[in-house]
């Protein structure tokens, strides 16, 4: 029995996002007015009134915390145990997503990570998180 | 048991918002949820991080989640010491401001965001469970109509057939919602009480005129001590005076009209609260899911006696100008029920009235104002929850 | 809530169901058997019942009308009706829900009602990022939410397993002595045992968490005035409360491990006037261990990092000096969906109303109940509350 992935269902509000993950660009929502960055894409400024704007960032951060999750989402049968994390990226926000190319062992709070992305949403969009060296 | 706080004028509804109903928005719950929000804020000029309550109504498009106000406070970056959602069908929005009240009278939370959206036309998920999926869906329920055409049968057979009063209400209402922008655009073009009577039939004797059309929309109240609303500066306070609600009303079958409704006990006892006889009230905003509810909160409120609330409608002019105008901004039925953000729509045009804002629809008086909500069908007799509110321009 | 700590609300009785594994029956059914236990332990008429405050059912999660469904069902006409939709922290939540609009003269008696049946049907869904930004990248629930936070904690203060595992076998003896636990969960377990458990997401151990049963209890709260007038002589004051729903949503807090117990903890204890050494029993909100030891920190029993030391110090069993969710907590009892919140208040309330049988620690006069609320996102936990509860002289 393969189960298949939960699909993204897009909305108005996060179809830039999305997007733009089809150019591998990573965006995140920008107040210009609070100088802010959030993540996930909200329907309003978590700091201001100011209407938001996309900003592509490059997608570093530090890690923040990580799980070697042994009971698999939808459709990840095939890759458990695989490595969830949340990393907080340079311009702020925190971001959850799957790790690739390391170890669980070898992870540590505090080291560098980057966004890399993954073709297993079909469409080469899947964001990862991978050491960042 | 006294809500003394109430009369007091100790609370106070300082901003409201909506967004304009419209049939297929293509937009989710909460993107509706952050454009009023947003309107909100910006019409009361108060920072976020002051809101610390949150009291929501739940979403049809939202139904399947558990956590629905901790994914609004998540998405519009609120942090409250008190949130609820309240699921009492149409009676929750004005059920929220007296919930909002209650916990700012308790000294919960200071300043209370009141907020409905549902967007049931992007996506649908609410599934009824219980008596309706067991006893009443598989013998042919179909659609709520048929619920306010029973009731319809019910009165009619009691008191005769109330067609033309409900004809008057039809085309009073919708020239309300001709003078008003906030209505959906759709149901914007004038009506006579021909066209009423002309309609097809949808459950007899219940016709289409007589029924509200679902939307997208919501809608948005902020709710705080009047203490605070001086501090704030604000210059159009609005105090709930009373309150009454009615869960399920005669749980037992005891009633054996079932044309009768919890607005029975509800109705006179907001207004004995509020040392009011019916003649006082300036403007009536009875919940409008059909006509016929109309009639029914008119007579068992107390502005008429039993089976005369037709006669009432035709004898009295309930139009802007008249001397009990009712709906004025077009009811639900001809400005668009946005989903389960339902009761919303009838209490914001009473806000606005009551704040002067109501724009060609103006009261010349309007000091106060009464709304109701009614709340969901139960097994084989009259709707549940009925709750009355009335409201009083500050000074 | 000066009202709070004058004692002006008691809790006058309250009912529960045993905790079962796919029992097979429907939420409503749950409903049903405890309010008609209450009612008749109360010995109270439906009539007298004038408010309605209940938990969402996981197992009824798309029915937007929830509250009224089960006062249809149960013969219910009260005068204040809600549901709260907090999570866990909902059946700590109505409990305050019920004081206040009590307080504000909406009602005078007020069931709080939580069923669910989650094991045998689950039909939530949830919605927003955690459908969009969430399970697509693999997210499987709040055992990855609790792994997470579990490595940050680490991280920090060095793992606190040793601790965790005396924490597991406490409550696993609470719940061998607990007749309404999940039969399946009763069965002593020790410390190697514990570590033993295999990993399901990594450093959580299958017995750091919860098991999904079906269940329900029902709690009946009025005011102290009116409690007298019924002729009850037992009661339970709720003297304190604080709730924080979604804290830091502007992501300022740099600590992940960090919540809304950090400000509600110490904000209750003051508002009770008591410091955490008069606490003489906990009856925390245990989804996952972690759990347990964050809030000992935050709410400030230790200081952040000393969790497991102190745990280490404490007897923390029934018969301890600082017992700590002595029926087995919903780790080792069963966590019945959204009633899951209930299982613990319900223990404190047995034990302080003395019903508490051979997990009853003599003469305890307050106990501290919490509860945790629903996963935002890449956040630690969104609600906290707490409450502390007083038995009357």
């Amino acid at each position: 029995m393969s189960e298949s992935r939960t699909p993204i269902v897009e909305t108005d509000l996060t179809r830039p996002f999305w997007q733009a993950t089809k150019q591998r660009r990573f965006l995140l929502q920008y107040d210009p007015k609070a100088d802010r960055y959030q993540f996930y894409p909200r329907p309003i400024s978590l700091y201001s009134t100011a209407p938001l704007v996309w900003r592509e960032v490059k997608g570093e951060g530090t890690l923040i915390a990580h799980t070697l999750c042994h009971t698999p989402a939808p459709g990840f049968a095939a890759l458990t145990p695989y490595i969830l994390a949340i990393v907080q990226l340079a311009e702020g926000p925190r971001v959850f997503a799957r790790v690739a190319d390391a170890k669980y062992e070898e992870l540590k709070v505090g080291q560098k990570m980057r966004i890399v992305w993954g073709d297993e949403l079909g469409d080469g969009r899947e964001y990862l998180f991978a050491p960042a060296n | 048991m006294t809500m003394q706080w109430l009369q007091d004028r100790e609370i106070a509804i300082v901003a409201c918002a909506d967004t304009k109903p419209v049939k297929r928005s293509g937009k989710t719950a909460l993107e509706l949820a952050g454009e009023v929000t947003d309107t909100l804020l910006r019409s009361a000029g108060i920072e976020r991080d002051r809101i610390d309550g949150l009291a929501a109504t739940p979403a049809n498009s939202e139904a399947y989640n558990p956590f629905w106000t901790s994914m609004l406070a998540d998405a519009l970056g609120l942090s409250v010491g008190w949130s609820q959602v309240t699921d009492i069908g149409g009676a929750s929005i004005i059920g929220n401001i007296l919930r909002a009240g209650a916990a700012v009278h308790a000294g919960l939370c200071e300043m209370v965001l009141c907020i409905a959206a549902d967007a049931p036309s992007t996506q649908f998920f609410a599934k009824q469970s219980g008596f309706r999926a067991e006893f009443c869906d598989p013998f042919g329920y179909s659609v709520l109509p048929l619920s306010f055409a029973l009731l319809t049968s019910a009165y009619a057979a009691r008191y005769g057939s109330p067609d033309r009063g409900l004809a008057r209400l039809a085309v009073t209402q919708r020239n309300g919602a001709l003078l008003n922008d906030r209505a959906c655009d759709y149901l914007r073009v004038p009506l006579t009480e021909e066209d009423y009577l002309a309609s097809r039939m949808i459950s007899h004797p219940l016709r289409l005129l007589d029924c509200v059309m679902r939307c997208d929309g919501a809608n948005a109240f902020l709710v705080t001590s009047s203490r605070m609303a001086r501090e704030m500066g604000c210059a159009a306070p609005v105090h709930p005076i009373a309150y009454r609600e009615c869960i399920n009303f005669d749980p037992k079958n005891a009633v054996d009209d079932i044309t009768l409704t919890g607005f029975t006990q509800a109705g006179p006892a907001a207004l004995r609260d509020a040392g009011l006889a019916p003649a006082d009230i300036q403007s009536f905003h009875p919940y409008d899911d059909f006509y016929i509810a109309i009639l029914l909160q008119l007579e068992q409120i107390g502005f008429c006696r039993r089976g005369q609330a037709s006669d009432f409608i035709r004898e009295h002019n309930v139009g802007i100008g008249g001397d009990l105008p009712i709906n004025t901004g077009g009811g639900q039925i001809s400005a668009g029920q946005p989903g389960l953000a339902n009761g919303g729509v009838n209490l914001i045009e009473a806000v606005r009235q009551l704040r002067g804002e109501a724009g060609p629809r103006q009261l010349a008086e309007a000091s106060n104002a009464m709304v109701t909500g009614i709340g969901v069908i139960q097994y084989a007799r009259n709707w549940g929850c009925s709750n009355v509110i009335i409201l009083e321009r500050g000074a | 809530m000066k009202w709070l700590q004058n004692r002006g609300i008691a809790i006058v009785g309250f009912a529960d169901t045993p905790l079962v594994r796919n029992s097979g029956r429907s939420a409503a059914e749950i409903a049903g058997e405890v309010v008609g236990k209450l009612l008749a332990e109360a010995r109270l008429e439906r009539r007298d019942i004038d408010g309605l405050a209940v938990t969402l059912a996981m197992s009824e999660a798309a029915n937007p009308f929830w509250s009224n469904l089960l006062a249809e069902h149960l013969g219910l006409s009260p005068r204040w009706c809600q549901a709260t939709d907090l999570g866990g922290a909902s059946n700590l939540g109505n409990i305050a829900r019920a004081a206040a609009a009590i307080q504000a003269g909406m009602c005078e008696a007020v069931i709080c009602l939580g069923a669910d049946a989650v094991s045998s049907h689950d039909a939530t869904n949830q919605t927003g990022h955690r459908t969009e930004f969430c399970t697509p990248v693999g997210y499987s629930g709040p055992l990855v939410a609790f792994g997470l936070l579990s490595t940050a904690y680490n991280a920090r203060f060095g793992n606190p397993e040793r601790a965790l595992a005396k924490l597991a076998v406490a409550q696993r003896a609470g719940a061998v002595a607990n007749e309404i636990a999940c039969e399946v969960l009763r069965k002593p377990i020790t410390e190697q045992d514990y570590l033993a458990s295999r990993f399901v997401s990594h450093p959580l151990r299958l017995l750091d968490c919860v098991m999904r049963c079906d269940g329900g209890y029902a709690v009946l709260v009025t005011s102290t005035q009116r409690a007298r007038e019924l002729g009850y002589t037992q009661m339970v004051h709720p003297i304190a409360y604080r709730e924080l729903v979604n804290f830091d949503p502007g992501q300022t807090v740099d600590e992940l491990t960090t919540s809304g117990f950090s400000v509600v903890g110490p904000e209750a204890l003051n508002d009770a006037g008591v410091r955490p050494g008069d606490i003489q029993m906990l009856a925390p909100y245990d989804d996952f261990l972690i759990a347990v030891l964050l809030q000992l920190e935050q709410i400030g029993f230790c200081r952040p990092g000393q969790g497991a030391a102190f745990l280490a110090e404490r007897a923390i069993g029934f018969h301890g000096d600082l017992p700590i969710n002595t029926g087995g907590g919903q780790v080792s009892a069963g966590q019945p969906g959204l009633a899951g919140g209930g299982v613990n208040l319900i223990e404190a309330l047995k034990q302080l109303f003395g019903k508490a049988g051979p997990r009853q620690k003599p003469g305890v006069r307050n106990v501290m109940a919490t509860g945790i609320g629903v996963i935002p996102y890449a956040h630690n936990w969104s609600s906290s509350n707490v409450a502390i509860l007083e038995r009357s002289a």
